[in-house]
């Protein structure tokens, strides 16, 4: 791969400016100052890794007008690509463009592969401005030499980033000098920890020697305990006793009053005793005499009703003669007569039967006149009816109008008809009308109803039967026309209806005075037997049911008006018996009470009861009263007696608590009280030491209590097992970490141990060549920021102390060295030198211009000078050189 | 003799002990935690009575004297109560972590509570309705470092039906325990025992079938690095033949896993790997779960994961959703072990940079005194500020991971 040309589309005072093409070996570009040869350099740097900011400490070569833009254009075989970039954001985009052969968008990564923007502008793209800087970036963090071994061996980041990178990362774990966070926190949060599980365990070492004080503690509590109770019982003991003793004397007090009081109410009631005795007759007889009292209200009703018994018998004596007068009978048979309902019943029965047979006697003989005023009517009718036939309506008159019908019948038998029957409607209808009158009579047992029906029938039967024997034909006289048939017809059917409405009326008026008839017998029959019982039963003759009734009911109230006024008799016979009894009684009481002699009026019987029932109350209350004032001393002289042992024994109980605490001689409740207080006061102070006593051994069961259950022991050995797995996560991470970092680090020692000398060799012949051997030795320090040279007394210098020629002399020795070892990296990258051999003198210009011929073999390089000298020298000495000139721009 | 003695064995309770290497910062994981020996301790009572065991023994370490905590002695002093209550008589031979000349918080034991004597071998015949059923021979730890063969001292008595010693011993001088009254297991095999109760290893396990010694292990795992089944043993002897089946009492299980994150590519891979790697723990627990994974293989996730606080955000997002699980699991610590996608061996021969790298650090890990001195120089400072023995780090792993790290950067990505 090689660069064929640079072209700077506007770069500084470039515009439109082509450099190229370059040889494969060296170019050497010679040219004037301002001819562009700088800016060449700078812009293949930017082209290959971008263009500065303003802010950036690099030349900005901004062109006259628009952006700063160019191109580089590689060659391998027979491809050609150009590697272009116009000025932008982040150094400005890039991009690849084919010109020839196969597309290779990743030519521009493979240029720049493992040679940094700073390690190329020091070793690959230089000035005299850049000389020193190879050694002035050397050990710092942007080691050029340790980036280009790096890039040497094929990695992207240099041994030594990586080194620092693991080493800061150790850091973050430990750091042997400095102070780190993490495990110094680890380690602190553990000390915490451990502290507080030592003071746990401390807890725990102290939990036998708390049980044994725990054990003390009880044993001083149950003898608190024990003292506190005896103390108690003490106070309590002589509380009690003060306070019997004070009770009692309060008692001794009290009963002494009340004895005073008990005997002047004793003596009282002795007198009122005395002066109450009550009549001792008068409370014998208080039974007999409460018995008077209770019936004198019986008396008195009992003599009211006395006299009102006496004025009733008057008034019923009275109601019997009035009543035995209105039967119209002699007293003697009107009360024979046995007027019991069953006779009364009998009569009125009898009555409505009789009124019953009147009426329907009256109602059929009115009925069988009007029949027979029908009856007459239709015979009156008959004779006109028979005359056009010429027949009379006698007796055969039936016999003869069948005659005439047959007459005629004979006569229209030539055109039509025959015989025509006839029937009896009315014959047919009281037969059966007889028939249910008859069959109901039987079944009600009404007998009028019966007969008639049974007559009923008998007379429909004969008429049905006439009817049937009547129909036989009779002859006519001859009719001689069918006109004259026809009227003579007419006048058939006449005449046969008016005989059969005489004949039926005839019937009919003949049953209904046959009815008549037996209804007035039968009305006769039934009154005659009425009379006949009534005579039997002493009622006068001829007596009508209707006064048969009223004489009944007559017999009966006076026998009503006999009974009231027997009974009213016997009621005023009681009456005054048990008057007369109630007035002996009283009699007798008041003459043996009262003094009252004779016998006793009835009227006078209530004023001598009330008395005797006055002077028993009064007798009874004085008898009370004496009663009363006989107990009232008895329970007096009780209650004294009581009261006086009371008083006893209160004396003795006082005495007997003064005697118990040791006070018999002189003892007061003044001295009790003392005790009392001194009681109390030791009571108090026992209460005390239990209180404290039981609240220390509280306090350290609920110690030994929580030791029992709580886990915070465990819960500690938990927390130091995370922080200490934290902490050897820790060191984990920063023994690997900074072995690591020791592991390139050594590696990197061995590397520039071993593989440097290579570099600095080939250096040191090239700085040999440079210096004419003036200097045979170069050393490059493990771990130094200084490069030394020897000079043939092997006298060793620093490059500080060599002369700037001499100085650039090394510097360029160096980065031909360096290159000459870097084979593979960057295979693309051009070497450019800007006028580097300018300070050499001839001798080592020519040294320098064969080392950097030497190197053209290996890799390309394209040399600017101003100075044709050079130019020519280098062509001396690389005769296949390219040479291009540049004008000024 | 009739029904056949049936006793529970268990060991190593450590109440109260100090949970290490775990960084619980869940106030419910921290609570289980604390509270888990004594949950056990209370699985264990009721196992004793469930099974109706004649008896329990306890091959030392019933708590940790050290930690001087009340509140275990008082939760064994009510866990005997209840036993006492039961009827069942409890044996128990002092260990290393509760000597008998320790701390003690002077509280008295139920009268079922028989504490085998610390300067002979104690028999104590066990009766069961007046008949002598079986005796147990025990000796208790005088003092934390027992060194001396206190297994030489059992002898079967002429008479013992059955013989059943109880001892807290590292038989074998196995590793990673104290060797405490060493022993081997022909020096058990003398006493003419028919049954040893053994204490002081964590881990259960059968030693023994002829005679049977079986070392119960702690009811529950102290650390993540006791995983697996954790509990105590049912034994039966019945005429002579012994039958000894585990109970799992643990309350809360631990455990490891390994997460090969070589097909993984992204950080979501990741993620539902370390998920599935907590179902799988899950899966196979019967109690809430502690579990601990690293990430391993080399993955084309290691440079991601290597950014700060990346493997953190992963990790929380699980604890969150495994704390959600039924029973729940507590991801206690995630470890990033995954190598870069970096091909070792070709780089070791390049004369570069990274060759120098890698065969510096092979020549390290070849060189172990070599390997140690560089770390320890780089650990000196950091060790000395710390101060914890117990922070020794491991040359090897830290070289290798060192060197992964270095490449890691150096290659940037480019190279692999």
């Amino acid at each position: 791969m090689r660069l064929r040309r640079i072209e700077a589309e506007a770069f500084g005072a470039l515009s439109s400016r082509t450099l190229g093409d370059l040889g494969d070996g060296l170019t050497v570009v010679l040219g004037p100052n301002e001819a562009g040869k700088s800016s060449f350099t700078a812009l293949t740097r930017y082209v290959l890794y971008g263009f500065p900011t303003a802010r950036e400490k690099e030349p900005q070569y901004t062109p006259a007008s628009g952006r700063r833009a160019g191109r580089l254009v590689f060659e391998e075989g027979d491809g050609r690509w150009v590697i272009e970039r116009t000025e932008g954001p982040h150094g400005g985009p890039v991009s690849v463009r084919t010109l020839a052969g196969g597309a290779r968008s990743g030519l521009h990564s493979e240029i720049t592969a493992g040679v940094s923007p700073l390690a190329y502008k020091v070793v690959f793209g230089f000035g005299l401005d850049e000389m020193s800087a190879i050694e002035a970036q050397r050990g710092s963090g942007d080691d050029i030499i340790a980036k280009l071994y790096a890039a040497s061996a094929g990695l992207r980041t240099s041994p030594q980033d990586v080194r620092a990178q693991l080493e800061k990362e150790a850091e973050e774990y430990f750091a042997p000098r400095g102070r780190s966070k993490r495990v110094n926190e680890l380690l602190s949060e553990l000390r915490d920890i451990r502290a507080e599980i030592r003071a746990v365990r401390d807890e725990g070492a102290a939990f036998a020697e708390d049980r044994e004080r725990l054990s003390a503690l009880d044993e001083r509590l149950n003898a608190a305990q024990e003292t506190r109770a005896a103390k108690r019982s003490a106070h309590a003991v002589l509380a009690s006793a003060v306070s019997s003793y004070e009770e009692r004397i309060a008692q001794l007090e009290e009963r002494e009053r009340e004895l005073a009081e008990l005997r002047r109410q004793l003596k009282s009631a002795e007198e009122a005793l005395e002066r109450g005795v009550p009549d001792a007759t008068l409370l014998d007889s208080a039974a007999e005499i409460d018995a008077i009292v209770g019936d004198a209200s019986a008396f008195t009703q009992n003599l009211a009703a006395l006299r009102e018994a006496i004025a009733e018998l008057s008034t019923a004596e009275r109601a019997l003669d009035a009543a035995l007068a209105e039967t119209g009978l002699p007293p003697e048979r009107a009360l024979s007569i046995d007027a019991g309902p069953e006779l009364l019943v009998a009569v009125e029965e009898a009555r409505d039967d009789l009124r019953h047979l009147e009426a329907d006697r009256d109602a059929r003989v009115r009925e069988a006149d009007r029949l027979a005023g029908v009856a007459a009517k239709a015979e009156t009718a008959l004779p006109a009816a028979f005359e056009s036939l010429g027949i009379s309506p006698g007796p055969d008159a039936d016999r003869a109008l069948d005659a005439v019908a047959s007459e005629l019948d004979a006569v229209e038998s030539a055109d039509s008809g025959g015989p025509r029957s006839r029937v009896d409607v009315p014959a047919i209808f009281i037969l059966i009308a007889g028939v249910a009158s008859l069959v109901a009579g039987l079944i009600l047992s009404e007998m009028v109803a019966a007969i008639i029906g049974g007559i009923s029938v008998i007379a429909g039967a004969f008429f049905v039967a006439r009817a049937f024997l009547g129909n036989r034909p009779r002859a006519i006289a001859p009719i001689a026309t069918t006109a004259d048939t026809f009227r003579a017809r007419r006048a058939l059917d006449a005449a046969r209806s008016a005989w059969r409405i005489a004949e039926e009326a005839r019937g009919a008026a003949d049953i209904a005075a046959a009815d008549a008839v037996l209804a007035t017998d039968t009305y006769t029959t039934r009154q005659a037997l009425f009379a006949k019982r009534m005579a039997e039963a002493g009622f006068p003759s001829g007596t009508t049911p209707a006064a048969a009734a009223q004489i009944i009911t007559r017999v009966r109230d006076a026998r009503r008006a006999s009974g009231e006024v027997q009974s009213k008799r016997e009621t005023l016979a009681a009456l005054q018996s048990r008057v007369d009894a109630f007035a002996a009684r009283v009699g007798s009481i008041a003459a043996a009470t009262l003094g009252v002699s004779g016998a006793v009026d009835p009227d006078a019987v209530p004023g001598l009861v009330g008395r005797l029932k006055d002077a028993l109350a009064g007798a009874r209350e004085a008898g009370i009263r004496h009663t009363q004032h006989d107990d009232a001393v008895r329970d007096l002289v009780s209650r004294i007696k009581a009261a006086e042992e009371r008083h006893a024994r209160s004396k003795d109980e006082a005495r007997a608590i003064l005697v118990e605490r040791g006070l018999e001689e002189g003892g007061s409740l003044g001295l009790l009280r003392e005790q009392l207080a001194l009681a109390e006061a030791e009571s108090r102070d026992a209460d005390a030491i239990y209180d404290e006593v039981a609240a220390e051994r509280s306090r350290l069961q609920g110690t030994l209590d929580t030791l029992g259950v709580e886990d915070r022991g465990a819960q500690l050995r938990l927390s130091e097992s995370s922080v200490r797995e934290r902490l050897a996560d820790a060191v984990d991470r920063y023994l690997v970490t900074a072995t690591a970092a020791r592991l390139v680090g050594k590696a990197q020692e061995r590397y520039e141990r071993e593989r440097q000398p290579e570099v600095v060799k080939r250096a040191e012949e090239i700085f040999r060549t440079l210096t004419g051997e003036r200097y045979v030795g170069l050393s490059v320090p493990l771990g130094s920021n200084r490069l030394e040279v020897f000079d043939e007394r092997s006298a060793a210098k620093t490059s500080m102390e060599l002369s700037r020629g001499t100085a650039e002399a090394l510097y360029l020795a160096l980065r031909l060295g360096l290159v000459s070892q870097l084979e593979d990296v960057g295979p693309g990258l051009p070497i450019l030198m800007d006028d580097v051999l300018v300070n050499l003198d001839p001798e080592r210009r020519r040294g320098a211009a064969v080392a950097v011929a030497d190197l053209a073999r290996e890799r390309q390089i394209v040399l600017f000078t101003c100075h044709p000298d050079t130019a020519e020298l280098l062509g001396q000495i690389a005769p296949d050189r390219t040479e291009i000139t540049l004008d000024r721009c | 003799m009739g029904r056949p003695v049936r006793f529970i064995h268990a060991a190593d309770l450590h109440l109260d002990a100090p949970f290490g290497g775990i960084d619980a910062q869940d106030a419910r994981v921290r609570d289980a935690l604390a509270a888990s020996t004594y949950r056990a301790l209370d699985a264990l009572v009721a196992a004793c009575i469930e099974r109706g065991a004649d008896f329990l023994v306890i091959s030392g370490d019933l708590y940790n004297q050290a930690e001087r905590r009340v509140r275990s002695q008082l939760a064994f002093a009510k866990a005997a109560a209840t036993l006492d209550h039961a009827g069942i008589p409890v044996f128990v031979v002092h260990g290393n972590h509760d000597p008998s000349s320790g701390w003690s918080a002077g509280i008295a034991m139920p009268e079922n509570v028989h504490v085998f004597a610390d300067d002979r071998v104690e028999r104590i015949p066990f009766e069961r309705d007046g008949e002598l059923v079986c005796a147990l021979y025990g000796r208790s730890y005088r003092r934390a470092a027992e060194t001396t063969n206190l297994a030489s001292g059992f002898k079967r008595e002429i008479g013992d039906t059955v013989a059943i010693g109880v001892l807290h011993t590292n038989v074998g001088g196995r590793p990673g325990y104290d060797d405490y009254a060493p022993c081997t297991l022909d020096d058990l095999r003398t006493c003419g025992m028919d049954y040893w109760a053994l204490g002081h290893i964590h881990k259960p396990e059968v030693l023994s079938q002829a005679p049977f010694a079986v070392y119960a292990g702690c009811p529950q795992g102290l650390d993540p690095t006791q995983s697996g089944p954790r509990g105590c043993f049912e034994v039966t002897i019945d005429g002579g033949i012994v039958e000894a089946a585990f109970l799992p009492l643990a309350v809360i299980e631990w455990r490891y896993a390994e997460v090969d994150l070589s097909s993984a590519s992204r950080l979501d891979d990741v993620r539902d790997a370390i998920a599935a790697a907590v179902d799988a723990a899950l899966a196979e627990a019967t109690a809430p779960v502690v579990v601990r994974l690293d990430l391993t293989g080399r993955s084309d996730t290691h440079e991601s994961l290597q950014v700060a606080g990346a493997l953190a955000a992963l990790v929380d997002d699980a604890r969150e959703e495994a704390l959600g699980l039924e029973p729940w699991v507590w991801i206690d610590r995630v470890r990033d072990r995954t190598r870069p996608a970096i091909d070792l061996d070709s780089l070791r021969v390049a004369e570069d940079f990274t060759g120098d790298v890698i065969r510096l650090a092979d020549d390290l890990l070849g060189d172990t005194e070599e390997g140690a001195a560089f770390v320890g120089e780089v650990a000196a400072a950091l060790l000395d500020r710390v101060g914890d023995p117990g922070l020794v780090p491991d040359v090897a792993d830290i070289l290798t991971r060192a060197r992964d790290l270095a490449l890691d950067r150096l290659l940037g990505g480019d190279a692999r």
